[in-house]
């Protein structure tokens, strides 16, 4: 890692470690991806190294070596806590370092948790710096979610008398349904079915109201 | 002038064909939409779409006492010429419109509707103009169906 590399989220998180920057849950958290990611130990050892903040940080602690990492804690949750810590520092990266460390935990749990797996195969497969939430999320690829216009979408069924409520694209219907005139349609067959134009001028129509004898 | 009026062969050949290999031919006729709109009128609750507002007077001249007329579904789909397509209508029932004859010199489609308890009906109609076809299906809740049918081509937009 050079000094213009750009970190990732989770890197940052582990900085933050070793520099001393996390309350106790956070710090358990971050020592369990060290455990059950080689990536992230690594990276904490290259860190350790190069930094002199961090000298009595790991030492006389008994890391845990198995089981899964508690995702109870949300993200929401460390953010509270280290919300002094952020406007102190104005560590505006910490948000997504945290959400990509809860990731990296849900990671580290399945790694741990179910090798077996299929799940946990993937969460094996995939990198630290794209920590792996769902390994099927149809989300994965958007920053942000792209909307079409109505010039892109046409709606094919629209329920009921909601539609005026649909601003999504263009209505399917006019404003009012214009029917047409006996000089605009023509019957070529109609079974025993009736057809209806009561007086001249009026709209025809099929007009069924019985079964048809 | 001969080796140039050989050497052209080939590639006139190739232009002569080029329209052909192009699938479809250029003039192939264009699926027709058809905008199916299901309603129900009610002979005890007055609300009428204000879309509804023409058709519900038509019906009325039929029989004055559907005194409300409501938009159950708008349903959409381009049917190319020559097939049909199965609509859902309420309580499973099923209306199918079938392209018989894409629009012709006078603007008109034809079609064939099939409704639930109706015979099969064959007419041509105008563009953008709704036909409408009372059924004497009842829903459960009372309410008469009925639809109204615009067909025009698709244009794609």
């Amino acid at each position: 890692m050079t000094p213009g590399d750009r970190l990732e989220p989770w890197q940052l998180l582990v900085l933050a470690y070793v520099d001393g920057e996390l309350d106790p849950a956070s710090v358990l958290d971050v020592e369990a991806w060290i455990d059950a990611r080689p990536e992230v130990a690594e990276l904490f050892r290259e860190l350790s190294e190069t930094s002199r903040e961090n000298k009595t940080f790991r030492a006389g602690v008994d890391f845990p070596t198995s089981g899964p990492v508690d995702l109870g804690r949300s993200s929401e949750m460390i953010l509270a806590r280290l919300r002094p810590a952020m406007a102190r520092r104005k560590l505006a990266w910490l948000r997504p370092a945290i959400l990509s460390g809860v990731a990296a935990s849900m990671a580290g749990m399945l790694f741990l948790a179910c090798p077996n797996d299929r799940l946990c195969e993937n969460a094996v497969q995939s990198t630290p710096s794209k920590p792996v939430l769902f390994p099927d999320d149809p989300l994965a690829g958007f920053d942000d979610l792209p909307i079409a216009d109505s010039s892109e979408a046409r709606v094919s069924a629209v329920r009921g008398d909601i539609s005026p409520l649909f601003v999504s694209c263009d209505d399917l219907l006019p404003a009012v349904l214009d029917l047409a005139t006996v000089d605009e349609m023509q019957i070529a067959r109609q079974g025993r079915n009736a057809f209806s134009v009561p007086q001249p001028g009026d709209a025809p129509m099929i007009y069924q109201t019985r079964a048809a004898k | 002038m001969a080796r140039f009026s050989l050497g052209m062969i080939p590639l006139m050949v190739c232009l002569a064909a080029a329209p052909h290999s192009r699938g479809e031919p250029k003039d192939a006729p264009l699926p027709v939409r058809v905008t199916l709109v299901v309603i129900k009128a009610s002979e005890s609750d007055e609300t009428t779409n204000p879309k509804l507002a023409t058709l519900a007077k038509e019906v009325r001249k039929r029989n004055d006492e559907f005194v409300g007329f409501k938009i159950v579904n708008t349903l959409d789909k381009s049917i190319p010429l020559g097939e049909q397509h199965s609509f859902d209508l309420p309580e499973k029932q099923i209306a199918t419109v079938t392209i018989r004859q894409g629009m012709d010199k006078a603007g008109r489609i034809e079609l064939i509707v099939k409704l639930p308890g109706l015979d099969d009906v064959t007419y041509n109609c105008v563009c953008d103009k709704f036909f409408p076809i009372v059924t004497h299906y009842k829903l459960k809740t009372g309410e008469t169906i009925l639809v109204a049918i615009l067909a025009k081509p698709c244009t794609g937009k």
